[in-house]
């Protein structure tokens, strides 16, 4: 069975090949850049729901973010919410970052916190090697950072103009990369007795809506947020993400267009006098404009496949690269790529396939 | 394709002017035409007589500035830019002198690719097989047109031409690319067709032996059609056009 489209993609492979690859790009550009931001957005928020806590108590105005925060609360304030009708536990954290490790420049987050407390809140602070703070000067750091940078027990890390010893390793996916003593924390960053945010249990048999509304009502101002609704949060509060979002979609468009339009215009042109012999044979405009967009669709079609396969290739090198970071790859991404990546790719080829549809056929015969 | 009688194609007081920006370029200047169904009629003439105009007009590639093209009953002229195109589909079977196959499609594939726009689906493989056993090529049928000589190409090309079964088949210079046993070999083919299926065949050439294997001559000068006697200009001592 003849097919035109697809002998004539196979055809001039370098052109063919280069327009597979420009539409793969604005493919995997999409899917890799959009899944690194909701990746890390995820896993940042992953990591505060594993925590265990039903509520985060925060100063007024404070962002989900909580790298955005400092220490501005007095860590007192806890004992009044421990007050609270339906609070179980009490965790104060006060959060910091660091933004080198051994030299290594890396945005890396650190806990402050009491253990005791901080474990009584939910999952804690799971060592999977080595013990607890045995002093002021003692850190933990999770497994993923341990690997990333052969953190190992014992060893010294200096960091905000001091020496911290590594004493435990804990398991990754929940709170900070780091954890050192809350005040420990206070001294290095000249915040004695204050905090960031307190971490709340909810007895059990009460709900963490009824706790999280009388704490609203008896700290007024204050940002009560439960941690059931703690990813909408942080994605409605991610200025920019969605804006960065629909910026990448439409270049992955745009790039789509472009290639694909002045691909088969370039095409057209070569194959003037075979338009002008299918012309001859009795094909009608339509036939020629469904030839044109079936190469372009083709073309297209392999492009949103390779950009797939680059996406998983890309999300494996930056996650061998950057152990710490997250690229999530999510399905309605990808559905949605296909189309940007097809959708851009069609538009471009419709006016080069309105061209062919209207050449003269004699012109196109008579063509050098 | 048409039993042999009656008239096939009809061309009356056709003319056609091109526009070459301000100044206007008559090619034909009021051609009268009438071919039976059966015939082999050969058109001849000098370079820019408008013979080529005459056959695009008559394959309905163009419309004629004023005149008519009656194509089994249909007034060319008359009809929209859709309407031709059906009727090259249904009716006219084009061999162009540079043989102008697909080159990305195969001896079959080029054949296919006629019969699907002839919207009566794929042929068979028994079809194409006959189509091109016909031309002589069956051995060839996965080849390339790169990978074939002139001649074959052109075998192909006239094979291609036959797959919607034309009422006519209009040939523009069809030996026009090849050296002389090429070129015997097309003809011969040309002839075969005509005799053994009474394919009504239109066949426009420089070459005078080309076109006494047609029933009739027509020869052409300055867009008007002339006969031996009344252009014995045309031909020099030896018989060959000038």
């Amino acid at each position: 069975m003849a097919n035109l489209p697809l002998s004539n993609i196979f055809y001039r492979k370098t052109r063919t090949g280069i327009g597979i690859l420009s539409v793969a790009l604005g493919v995997s550009m999409v899917l890799v850049l959009v899944g690194l931001t909701e990746g890390s957005l995820n896993e940042y928020a992953d990591r505060i729901t594993n925590m265990g806590a039903d509520i985060l108590f925060m100063a007024p105005d404070s962002s989900p973010f909580l790298v955005l925060n400092t220490g501005v609360m007095s860590e007192r304030l806890g004992e009044k919410l421990g007050e609270v009708s339906g609070v179980e536990a009490v965790a104060p954290v006060l959060h910091w970052r660091v933004t080198s490790i051994k030299g290594v420049k890396k945005l890396v987050s650190i806990f402050g916190v009491d253990l005791p407390s901080y474990n009584r809140i939910g999952r804690g602070v799971e060592i999977v090697e080595g013990t607890g703070f045995q002093g002021p000067g003692d850190i933990i750091v999770d497994t993923v950072l341990s690997t990333a940078d052969g953190l190992k027990l014992g060893d010294t890390l200096p960091m905000m103009n001091q020496d911290f010893r590594i004493s435990g390793i804990c398991k990754a996916g929940a709170g900070a990369r780091m954890y050192m003593r809350l005040d420990a924390l206070q001294e290095a960053t000249g915040q004695p007795g204050k905090t960031a945010l307190f971490l709340i249990k909810v007895a059990q048999g009460r709900r963490v809506g009824d706790v999280a509304a009388a704490l609203e009502s008896q700290f007024e101002g204050y940002k009560v947020t439960a941690l059931e609704g703690f990813v909408e949060e942080l994605k409605d509060n991610a200025l920019g993400l969605k804006q960065f979002t629909r910026v990448l979609s439409v270049l992955a468009v745009i790039i789509s267009f472009l290639v694909i339009l002045l691909a088969m215009y370039t095409t057209i042109i070569e194959r003037t006098r075979e338009i002008g012999v299918l012309k001859a044979l009795g094909a009608g405009k339509l036939y020629i404009i469904r030839l044109v967009m079936t190469e372009s669709f083709l073309i297209c079609l392999l492009g949103v496949l390779v950009g797939f396969g680059l996406s998983l290739l890309g999300r494996a090198l930056i996650l061998t690269l950057f152990p710490t970071l997250t690229v999530a790859l999510i399905p309605s991404q990808f559905a949605i790529a296909a189309l940007l990546g097809i959708f851009g790719g069609l538009a471009g080829a419709l006016y080069p396939a309105y061209r062919a549809a209207r050449l003269d056929p004699v012109e196109a015969l008579n063509f050098e | 394709m048409m039993e042999a009688g009656g008239t096939i194609l009809k061309v009356v007081d056709l003319r056609k002017i091109y526009k070459v920006g301000k100044v206007e370029v008559p090619a034909l200047r009021g051609v009268n035409i009438e071919i039976q169904a059966g015939e082999f009629v050969s058109i001849m003439g000098p370079s820019g007589c408008g013979k080529s105009t005459l056959l695009h007009l008559m394959g309905g590639l163009a419309r004629p500035s004023s005149g008519k093209v009656i194509v089994d009953g249909t007034d060319l002229s008359r009809t929209s830019d859709a309407e031709r195109t059906r009727l090259r589909r249904n009716k006219i079977g084009f061999v162009f002198q540079r043989f102008n196959l697909l080159p990305t499609l195969t001896v079959q594939g080029n054949l296919e690719i006629a019969r699907q726009i002839f919207g009566n689906g794929y042929p068979g493989k028994q079809e194409i097989a006959e189509l091109i056993g016909v031309v002589g090529l069956a051995h060839k049928l996965h080849h390339k047109p790169v990978e074939l000589s002139v001649g074959e190409q052109q075998r192909v090309a006239v094979a291609r031409a036959l797959v919607n079964h034309p009422a006519i088949l209009l040939a523009d210079e069809p030996t026009g690319n090849l050296d002389s046993q090429n070129s015997r070999q097309i003809l011969e083919l040309l002839v075969e067709l005509n005799r053994t299926k009474k394919q009504t065949i239109v066949m426009i050439t420089h070459n005078p032996e080309a076109a006494e294997v047609g029933h009739r001559l027509i020869e052409m000068l300055d867009g008007r059609v002339v006969d031996h006697a009344n252009a014995p200009h045309l031909v020099n001592t030896a018989g060959e056009l000038c």
